[in-house]
């Protein structure tokens, strides 16, 4: 069993805590679309008062990239961001993470290909 | 910008060569071979002390050639030495002074292999499993050379359980990080505790005999202690020299290290930089072997591997923030409880109870120096369970101890927020 779809929903779940808890966001519209073997996870909320600082740092922590030699290890520690910040096991769990923020709304697209197989975003 | 990986290597090899190196200075080759002969047929249990069982010259060529078989198989699974894997690396190398050998690592290796070749998985995802997973090596060596059963039989018995223990490893370690959530950085200390226990408890309903293995320090430490000092020394002036010409970048990559609770997954090489982290290695070298200083302790074979381990660690998650607290919880539960502050029992679960840095680092220094004063008894009863084929006993007791302590914080928290 390679735990696909708990994989996904664990992403989804630690993300979302992320915005809510951490840059307080109000309101979610979250999208996860399988495109052949790959998932594509898209959140976008409204975050007028995100400054630029937490912006950037939203995006270097979620940039380091997919890490295989830990994702099958450290997988079961997502989706519970109480007292943590856990943004680096996002990024390793996904091959490209895209962040855009515009007039007050954040929009973040992350791509994740079947195990063992990269995906380009 | 980090050093290439090639650098990288190189510059990781430099410790295990040196010890090979000063073996070789130590011993005349005849010497070192029987040592090592030794070593690699001792039953290897918690606290073998391999500089007494070979002596040191050869506890140092085990320990350094350990440290670069582990870069090569890195090297050949064309891997990242990114924070957990240097901490890896170290601790293979540490070990090889108590509990691990050229020979006992092996079985449970290729049972981690086995495992990713029946998932149809690259070995590639589980080289970190299959590196600390060697903390159950012991469990090769007490079957093979211990007084249970005569060699033609015991050898495949070895063989057979160390495979086991390798293959079931994988998947157990993931399940039990949610046992304590991260906050136990010696999660597969946890997991080879439980999957020891279990395998000791079959065979000892089978007549399994183990043997008992006092720890003695050495007559003479002084090499140990300098080696230590030197590797420390030497790992922070890298990382200052790396960076020499940009200073100010390293103290604010060093400023982002510190403020890490130190949690699982906390990679100091992202989070910081690779200079950065090596400079907190050299940093946390300094930190253990002053503690083992000031509480009277010698260099012998455990707690030079520990001071090694924790130095390791430096890149992955501990940090003289996160990890003084632990270490003054342990002396203080050492002063007023029945154990001698010196025993190298003590300042191994000083050093190695530093697997329970992240609860300072997310909870504040009570909660640590809390931790660290429960971790010493937990430490001290615990062993039994596995009959001392985990080396990672410490992260077995840490295991025990962040699972009780933060659901209690976690829930009081709450009961704050809600008022």
């Amino acid at each position: 069993m390679n735990y696909e779809t708990d994989k996904v929903m664990r992403l989804v779940d630690e993300m979302g805590m992320h915005l809510m808890r951490r840059c307080g966001a109000e309101e979610l519209d979250i999208s996860v679309k399988k495109v052949g073997s790959a998932y594509r996870i898209r959140f976008e909320t409204s975050l007028p008062d995100l400054s630029p600082g937490k912006l950037q740092d939203l995006k270097e922590k979620l940039s380091s990239g997919r890490r295989p030699e830990f994702e099958d290890y450290y997988w079961q520690l997502s989706g519970d961001s109480l007292n943590r910040d856990a943004l680096s096991l996002v990024a390793m769990m996904c091959d490209a993470v895209t962040v855009d923020y515009r007039e007050g709304r954040l929009i973040l697209e992350m791509t994740r290909g079947a195990a063992g197989k990269k995906t380009k975003p | 910008m980090s050093p290439a990986k090639g650098t990288q290597y190189v510059l990781a090899a430099l410790f295990p060569l040196v010890l090979v190196a000063a073996s070789l200075a130590s011993a005349p080759i005849p010497a070192l071979v029987s040592g090592l002969a030794r070593i690699l047929t001792s039953p290897a249990i918690l606290l073998s002390d391999f500089t007494v069982t070979g002596g040191i010259p050869s506890a140092m060529l085990n320990a350094g050639l350990l440290g670069l078989l582990s870069l090569l198989f890195l090297a050949f699974l064309k891997i990242d030495l990114s924070g957990p894997f240097l901490a890896a690396v170290f601790t293979v190398t540490g070990f090889g002074f108590f509990g691990k050998n050229l020979l006992n690592v092996w079985p449970v290796l290729a049972g981690v292999w086995l495992y990713a070749r029946v998932q149809g998985v690259s070995f590639r995802n589980y080289a970190l499993v299959s590196l600390f997973g060697t903390t159950l090596s012991p469990l090769v060596s007490v079957l093979a050379f211990g007084p249970w059963l005569s060699l033609p039989a015991a050898v495949p018995v070895a063989l057979l359980f160390g495979l086991a223990a390798g293959f079931v490893l994988p998947p157990l370690a993931s399940h039990m990080l949610r046992f304590h959530d991260g906050y136990n950085i010696y999660n597969i200390g946890f997991t080879g505790g439980i999957v020891g226990s279990f395998l000791v408890a079959l065979l000892r309903g089978f007549g399994f005999l183990s043997v008992s293995v006092p720890a003695a320090p050495p007559e003479e430490d002084t090499l140990l202690r300098f080696l230590v000092f030197a590797l420390s020394v030497a790992a922070v002036l890298a990382g200052l020299l790396y960076r020499r010409r940009n200073l100010k970048s390293l103290l604010e990559e060093t400023r982002r290290i510190y403020a890490s609770t130190g949690r699982l997954v906390s990679d100091f090489t992202v989070i910081g930089s690779l200079p950065a982290a090596v400079v907190n290695m050299g940093v946390m070298g300094l930190v253990a072997s002053l503690f083992v200083v000031l509480l009277g302790g010698s260099f012998n074979g455990p707690v030079t591997g520990a001071v090694i381990t924790v130095a390791g660690f430096g890149a992955f998650g501990k940090h003289p923030k996160n990890s003084l607290p632990i270490l003054a919880g342990v002396y203080l539960a050492a002063s007023l409880k029945v154990w001698e502050t010196q025993a190298t029992s003590v300042i191994i679960a000083g050093l190695f109870g530093t697997t329970l840095a992240p609860i300072a680092g997310s909870f504040g220094v009570l909660a640590g120096v809390l931790a660290g004063f429960f971790h010493l008894s937990i430490v001290h009863n615990v062993g039994v369970l596995h009959g001392g084929v985990n080396l990672y006993n410490n992260g077995f007791a840490g295991g025990f101890v962040a699972s009780f302590m933060v659901p209690i914080i976690n829930g009081l928290s709450k009961k704050e927020r809600n008022q």
